[in-house]
């Protein structure tokens, strides 16, 4: 059994009367790569910005290596060893690829030398290096989302939260991703990844969570989740069922 | 890029220039405009720190400016502090000033904190307007002293401009640190994107604070320079709204966020407004502002990244 890395503890939290998250309860394993999904306005977003400090939660907890970081603002649980993306890229555009990368290593190190040897290292890693020198406003959007995902891996985390990284990419480029994703994992690196695009996200996540209306439906490895009766019915639909049927027929 | 590679030399050579400029052009008007360029390039400099760097526009910049001028002088005149030592008291007086205004106006963002600091300037203004024991509205004069080095007053304005010149340096010096520092990184980071840079773990409102206190520093430096220099300090001349609009058009004009940008503004604006004063007087009065005006609309429209963007290499 691998050690828990990230709890969260009966956590809700409200827009007015709007309850987007009541009562989620969610772990994720050291090392191991959780899939967050959900219909639009599932509450997933939420979920993940109580998390990362972006908005407080009402109520409950979040637990990050024994520690209680439900009501540290972003930057803290940055610190903590919480690294995440955004939904809708947010690179700083006018600086180049390597000076993007470059802001996130300067968190382990004061030194220029330094970070800037650290950023080379993740965007070679990354296959960014051709296009280390290019203002980051004039990247396409999957080489943004890396460059996010870059930027976030020069802070050395210990868990990287990824929020819809396939969303708009193309199939070749899903699959380059998802190559990413597992090489990343392998790393040691625990990866908790929101995801609208659920073929992608199966075959590399050890456990998945299901939210639906805020709450979570469903909870255990890919497998089984695909097959519970209330996630066909709340997020795949019909035409998800239909797919599964004649690739067994 | 042949200037690139041309750069370093003609920084030196421009440096030299500026170094022998007094022994050459011995003209007082012109020693005069020098000095005035050079004091309102350290304000623009000053200014582009906060504004340029992190993106975070003040309008209130002038009551760094007038702690700086009021603290040495009235340290000069109440106890006789030579102004040098004022003059780090007056830093320190406007980077606590800054940071007390700055912690609650950091809270608010774009042109709301543009606002808040067009109060904070306000506000200051008319407490200075009112508040007799630092001459109220009728301002202060500085008693006239023989010439000394510790005094900080010269017949002569080849002694100012010496010191306003090695200011500017050490602004621009500090300028190129900063911009390649991490603390640059980080402002910039700031500047682009709050939550981006939040979510790599930069402390934004901390960098701010910096920000706004390095700025502040330079600002007030500059303000006992003036002070020393005019002899005459009034609510009117050092804590006037236009004072910090001044600032932040002259690095507008040259090109926020870039160390030179700030220069480039200081020496075409106040040469434009010096010679429209000296030569049209009283009629010329509003005559650099309405330039000023036309200037700003054209460069928004054609050029919006700064007159440096000439020189800058294209991607």
């Amino acid at each position: 059994m691998k050690t828990e890395i990230l709890e969260v503890i009966n956590l809700t939290k409200r827009f007015g009367g709007l309850t987007a998250n009541g009562q989620v309860n969610l772990t994720a394993g050291e090392g191991e790569i959780l899939g967050l999904l959900g219909p639009n306005g599932a509450g997933k977003t939420t979920l993940f910005n109580c998390i990362a400090g972006y908005h407080r939660a009402d109520e409950g907890k979040v637990i990050f290596r024994g520690r209680d970081i439900t009501a540290l603002p972003p930057e803290e649980v940055c610190r903590c060893g919480i690294a995440r993306t955004f939904q809708l890229v947010k690179v700083f555009n006018s600086m180049t690829v390597l000076e993007n990368v470059m802001c996130g290593a300067f968190l382990h190190s004061y030194r220029v030398r330094t970070a800037r040897r650290k950023a080379r290292e993740v965007i070679d890693f990354l296959e960014l290096s051709d296009k280390m020198h290019i203002p980051a406003e004039n990247l396409t959007l999957p080489d943004k989302k890396r460059l996010e995902l870059g930027r976030a891996l020069a802070l050395d985390p210990k868990l990287i939260m990824l929020d819809e990284v396939m969303a708009g990419l193309t199939t070749g480029e899903i699959r380059k991703a998802v190559d990413i994703l597992s090489r990343i994992c392998d790393m040691g690196i625990t990866l908790v990844v929101v995801e609208h695009v659920m073929e992608a996200i199966m075959p590399i996540a050890h456990k998945v969570v299901v939210l639906d209306n805020g709450e979570k439906i469903a909870e255990g490895t890919p497998d089984v989740v695909s097959n519970d009766p209330r996630v066909i019915e709340a997020y795949l639909g019909e035409k998800y069922v239909a797919a599964r049927r004649q690739n067994q027929g | 890029m042949g200037f690139l590679r041309y750069k370093y030399y003609f920084i030196g050579a421009l440096v030299v220039f500026f170094l022998v400029f007094p022994v050459i052009f011995q003209k007082s008007f012109t020693q005069h405009m020098m000095i005035l360029i050079f004091m309102y390039a350290l304000l623009a400099m000053a200014w582009n720190i906060l504004g340029g760097y992190t993106g975070q526009v003040s309008l209130g910049h002038s009551v760094f400016f007038g702690i700086g001028a009021y603290t040495s002088t009235v340290l000069f005149m109440w106890y006789g502090i030579s102004p040098w030592i004022g003059m780090i008291a007056g830093i320190i007086a406007a980077v606590a000033v800054s940071l007390v205004v700055g912690y609650p106006c950091f809270r608010l963002k774009g042109h709301y904190f543009a606002i808040a600091t067009i109060c904070v300037g306000e506000i200051i203004h008319l407490i200075f307007l009112n508040w007799q024991a630092v001459g109220g509205a009728i301002g202060l004069f500085l008693p006239i002293v023989d010439d000394s080095f510790i005094q900080f007053q010269f017949k002569s304005k080849v002694p100012y401009y010496y010191i306003i010149f090695f200011m500017l340096l050490l602004s621009v010096v500090t300028t190129i640190w900063i911009e390649r520092s991490r603390l640059g990184f980080y402002l910039r980071g700031v500047k682009e994107d709050q939550d981006a840079a939040r979510s790599i773990g930069i402390r934004a409102t901390r960098y701010k604070m910096i920000a706004m206190a390095l700025s502040a520093a330079f600002t007030a430096m500059a303000g006992t320079f003036y002070a020393q220099y005019i002899l005459f300090i009034d609510p009117g001349s050092v804590l006037f709204m236009m004072l910090s609009i001044q600032m932040c058009l002259m690095a507008v004009l040259g090109g926020t966020g870039t160390v030179w940008g700030p220069l480039i503004g200081a020496f075409i604006l106040i040469p434009l407004s010096e010679v429209s004063r000296a030569h049209l007087g009283g009629a010329g009065q509003g005559l650099d502002l309405m330039v000023y005006g036309g200037l700003i609309m054209i460069m928004s429209a054609y050029k919006p990244s700064g007159l440096i963007s000439l020189f800058q290499k294209k991607e």
